[in-house]
């Protein structure tokens, strides 16, 4: 407390202070009740926030663990294989029969395959079982027309008569019980009573939990069939008034309580609704959505076989005359081979990712999403190497057509019949690997100035092999692809880990961009199999500058 | 290693209770400050029942703050900054703190020699209820709390000017009123 401007302090002040500072003054004895309660309400704010939290933060990893099975199951089963259809393979039907197939297996309410023997059993005459038969039999025009009939009933619920919501609750009592073995009479009624039925758990849950409270050995079953099967007995319709007495109570007692409970909760949700209106604002405020955009220098790291060949073909004419064909060969791979390694650089590689973050604390964020890339490699080279395999069978010679030193050096199998090294002029190969991501890291994020902030972050990421291409700008060399679906010597998931850090400014109080390098490198080679490689191969990875785009969702923060 | 810790006071007892969230450790805060507390929300409302609004919301903010407490200040001066802004937040959402110009006659500014001995905790209170609110806000900071002008100023969201003319103005209604009571004690004195 400063008196820095104490000086024009008199009298007056000193004594009002000298009396007033220290005074006390009793406060009423509720007071500690009502913090009390306020303290309470506070506390389970609170609880249900974190509820809430954790409950939004499970959701996130599911839908992310659900992304990457779909992706990973996907990816595993190598696509939908063309003309595998399950229409395909299956035998054709006929066409009435595949009819009746499809009314027996169409889902019908819970209720419903009750209901049609509610039906048959409740229908008096034969023409009425015909009748429940046929509605049977017509299911789904049948099941439509009930739910279209069950609406109207819901409009007539209230103008039923309490007689009439007995009668059917004695109806289904009667049917439950037949079906626990005794065998009841159909009780006669009309076809909208029966749609009554098959609705009746729908509508009249309440008079339903009437009857399963009234004890069954209240209830006589010899007097409930005779008055079912006369429909005026007297001494089951004394039976009836007593249980139609129970049945009423039951019912009033259980429409009591649900309005007491419906009152009681529109009360509740009229006294918390202002504040979950806020918590859910500040919810909200947890989230955000971000695009980043990554060009990059990557790295292959393909290795290739310094193997020497076994044999040549001598059949080729491109050898010069003084050299023997395995001798040239040889030596035209091993400057292959070296060209390859010497003018291997990258190309321009970028990856493209959305992200939904998560503010896990303050400056804590979980961020996960998906994304692509494509990374690409480019050598230069002067050599077109054909391979040839003798069929065993034919003597045919077979070849799969002229490539460069690339594939045939990353195969699994380097051994050949022959093979044919030719040089050429230069020309330029360029690799292309594009990948799915799907991303999911942390970050973390600090204060530079007003607008200014830093961060810094790391995470995983699965990336799912799309597509390879090895590209040659000469028409000497086939174009090589492979799609999701092919076989490939490419590696088809991938996981990656990458950290990164840079700068962000606030452009506006939801809005942010950010710049940064970032470091991805790859947990396993390009090649799917590299044991069983030639030469020993290198994990690649990315270097590349981060540029992102953040929004975050809530309320303006200058509303708060 | 115990040797050499320092013993926790009763004061950083109640503290730390209070943190954990004990509602035991919170009552006695409460019991220990409510006095105190229930006087100072009483020089800023204007009716009791808005004084005992006031003290409940600020205790709630203290009890919901209290990790905040820094130790830098005594407990009793941090709790009651609390009271006094959670005042000056709720008169300012009523549109207490606006200006009155149907202040008081002004009586004589100069008086200085005054005793306010004579006078019960009611009267004395009651004379700063009286006030136009932003005149009683600036009274009871200025006066009582001992903030300065330009603090006040700041609190108020008004210059050091405005708050030191406000200050005047609500000086001198105060003298008036003292001079008045004093004029009738004597009248009274005479008249018996």
């Amino acid at each position: 407390m400063s008196s820095a401007a104490n000086n024009m302090r008199g009298k007056l002040e000193e004594e009002f202070q000298r009396h007033m500072y220290d005074a006390e003054a009793s406060p009423p004895a509720d007071l500690w009740a009502r913090i009390d309660h306020d303290l309470t309400v506070q506390e389970n704010a609170l609880y249900k926030k974190r509820v809430v939290f954790y409950r939004q933060l499970a959701a996130a990893c599911l839908a992310l663990l659900l992304l990457a099975g779909g992706f990973a199951a996907f990816y595993l089963s190598g696509g939908p294989a063309p003309g595998h259809t399950i229409a395909a393979v299956q035998p054709e039907k006929p066409a009435s029969d595949a009819v009746v197939e499809r009314q027996e297996t169409v889902p019908a309410e819970p209720a419903a395959p009750r209901n049609e023997t509610s039906a048959l059993a409740l229908a008096a005459t034969p023409e009425e079982r015909k009748q429940a038969t046929v509605q049977r039999a017509g299911s789904t025009e049948g099941l439509g027309e009930a739910k279209r009939n069950a609406a109207a009933l819901v409009q007539e619920r209230k103008a039923t008569s309490t007689a009439g919501l007995v009668r059917m609750a004695l109806a289904q009592e009667i049917e439950a019980r037949s079906e626990e073995g005794g065998s009841v009479e159909p009780l006669a009624r009309g076809p909208k009573v029966e749609i009554g039925v098959a609705m009746s758990n729908l509508l009249y849950g309440s008079a339903r939990q009437a009857i399963a409270a009234v004890p069954k050995d209240d209830f006589n079953k010899d007097k409930a069939s005779s008055f079912a099967a006369s429909g005026a007995n007297p001494a089951g319709e004394k039976g009836f008034l007593e249980l139609n007495k129970q049945v009423m109570d039951r019912v009033k007692a259980v429409e009591k309580d649900q309005e007491e409970m419906l009152l009681a909760f529109s009360k509740e949700a009229e006294t918390t609704g202002k504040k979950d209106g806020q918590e859910n604002s500040s919810e909200s405020d947890r989230w955000s959505l971000g695009m980043a955009y990554m060009p990059s220098f990557f790295d292959q790291n393909v290795g290739i076989s310094g193997q020497r060949m076994g044999i040549a073909s001598s059949r080729m004419g491109l050898m010069p005359s003084d050299f023997s064909a395995v001798t040239a060969s040889e030596s035209r791979m091993d400057e292959a081979r070296k060209e390859f390694s010497e003018n291997t650089e990258p190309g321009f590689s970028f990856s493209f990712e959305v992200k939904t973050g998560f503010k896990l604390a303050n400056k804590l964020k979980l961020l996960a999403g998906l994304g692509f890339s494509q990374n690409s490699a480019r050598s230069r080279s002067s050599y077109v190497i054909e391979q040839f395999w003798d069929q065993p069978e034919s003597g045919e010679r077979v070849s799969p057509g002229p490539t460069t030193i690339f594939l045939p050096s990353i195969s699994t199998n380097f051994a050949t019949d022959s093979i044919n090294v030719a040089k050429t002029d230069a020309f330029t190969v360029n690799y292309r690997y594009r990948h799915l991501i799907v991303p999911v890291g942390l970050q973390y994020e600090g204060k530079l100035g007003k607008e200014w902030f830093w961060y810094t972050g790391g995470g995983v990421a699965a990336n799912i092999l799309m597509g390879t291409t090895i590209m040659a700008s000469t028409a000497d060399v086939k174009d090589v692809n492979y799609d999701v679906g092919d076989e490939s010597p490419f590696r088809k998931l991938q996981w990656s880990g990458n950290v990164s850090a840079g700068v962000g400014k606030r452009l506006s109080n939801n809005m942010s961009v950010t710049v940064g390098p970032e470091f991805r490198g790859y947990f396993d080679t390009l090649l799917a199999n590299p044991e069983q490689a030639q030469a020993p191969q290198g994990r690649p990875y990315t270097v590349g500058l981060n540029m992102g785009v953040n929004y975050d969702l809530g309320k303006d923060k200058n509303s708060k | 290693m115990k040797l050499f810790t320092k013993p926790k006071s009763d004061e950083e007892k109640l503290i730390e209770g209070c943190i954990a969230g004990k509602r035991e450790m919170q009552r006695l805060l409460y019991d220990l400050y409510a006095k105190k507390m229930m006087m100072v929300c009483l020089r800023y409302a204007p009716t009791t029942f808005e004084a005992e609004d006031i003290m409940q919301d600020a205790f709630v903010k203290v009890f919901a703050n209290i990790a905040n407490f820094k130790r830098d200040c005594p407990l009793e001066f941090w709790i009651r900054r609390i009271m006094v802004n959670t005042a000056l937040k709720h008169l300012r959402g009523k549109q207490l703190l606006t200006v009155s110009h149907e202040a008081e006659e002004v009586g004589n500014l100069s008086a200085e020699d005054y005793s306010l001995s004579g006078y019960s905790m009611d009267e004395l209170l009651g004379m700063i209820q009286s006030l136009a609110p932003r005149y009683r806000m600036v009274f009871n900071l200025y006066a009582i709390e001992g903030y300065n002008h330009k603090e006040i100023g700041e609190m108020l969201g008004i210059s050091e000017g405005t708050s030191k003319s406000q200050y005047s103005r609500a000086r001198a209604i105060l003298q008036s009123m003292l001079t008045r009571q004093e004029n009738n004690y004597q009248e009274h004195v005479i008249s018996s």
